[in-house]
């Protein structure tokens, strides 16, 4: 899984402090989702989603083969 | 693996310096030596801790935006796993020191030097939920709830991880324990029985508890 959460982070002007109050979560979780070393619960990755009005698809992004 | 290899290399060379101390000097005097070297790394590491939570302090108060409100959390949850490894080692070399004092030097004054280092070091242990008060002043403070419970997913993920490889090192040197205690009870005489049927009886606890909540899931 590929994530868009630092990019997007940087359009919208966020840090990862910022960013994990917005999603109420911590910013290790932030951290790992763009370090791509954990992959989100549904909840979290509806909540980022939300934040950056885009869909989960856009923001968290599948190879094929992973699907 | 890299670290675990070193922990068990690590463990067998420090067991064959204390055997070599025991065998080949007075026992008194190795012992003595034993004991006060642990009591130095015990309150060192005492230090450190009073030393992180000092630093802690000083990072909170620290007003930062942007990039370095983002390091300065970083530095702030690294010093506090610093914190939590150095109290944790104090209290438990502490235990060490005591029991050590009190079966072979028998000496009075590093038994009481031993107690304080230990009451110290259970007080630094306990002072960790007011410490992630000052970290998190989000989160309101739990003490129903055990660590797991407060924690968000990332963190779960996290303490999962750590769990596994901690699980995976008790087992292994758990069972090196055992080796070696009989080893040294096979070549000195001294009967090591009732620690080996403990640690025997430690990994099949922690091992069937661990796979009897995963059966009962």
């Amino acid at each position: 899984m590929k994530s868009r959460l630092k990019e997007l982070r940087a359009r919208e002007g966020y840090n990862q402090t910022q960013l994990a109050k917005l999603a109420k979560v911590s910013r290790q979780t932030i951290s790992l989702i763009e370090r791509e070393e954990y992959m989100p619960s549904l909840l979290i990755a509806v909540r980022i989603a939300r934040i950056f009005n885009e869909s989960v698809e856009n923001v968290f992004q599948f190879e094929e083969e992973e699907l | 693996m890299k670290s675990i290899v070193q922990f068990l290399i690590s463990g067998v060379a420090g067991f064959f310096v204390v055997y070599g101390l025991m065998n080949f000097s007075e026992v008194n005097v190795a012992g003595e030596i034993t004991v006060i070297s642990i009591i130095a790394i015990s309150f060192i590491l005492i230090t450190m801790s009073v030393f992180r939570f000092q630093q802690i302090k000083a990072l909170n108060t620290q007003n930062v935006t942007g990039d370095e409100e983002d390091e300065v959390e970083d530095r702030k949850y690294k010093l506090f796993a610093d914190y939590s490894l150095s109290s944790n080692s104090s209290f438990y070399l502490s235990i060490l020191a005591l029991s050590l004092s009190l079966i072979i030097t028998e000496q009075l004054s590093m038994t009481i030097v031993s107690i304080i280092l230990l009451v110290f070091s259970f007080f630094l242990l306990h002072y960790m939920g007011k410490i992630i008060q000052y970290m998190y002043p989000d989160r309101k403070p739990n003490y129903a709830k055990s660590i797991l419970d407060v924690a968000d997913d990332g963190e779960k993920h996290v303490i999962l991880d750590g769990l596994y490889k901690s699980q995976s090192i008790l087992n292994i040197s758990l069972i090196a324990a055992i080796t070696l205690a009989t080893v040294y009870s096979m070549n000195n005489g001294e009967s090591q029985t009732f620690s080996i049927i403990l640690m025997a009886v430690i990994l099949l606890v922690v091992n069937s508890k661990y796979l009897l909540v995963i059966r009962n899931k």
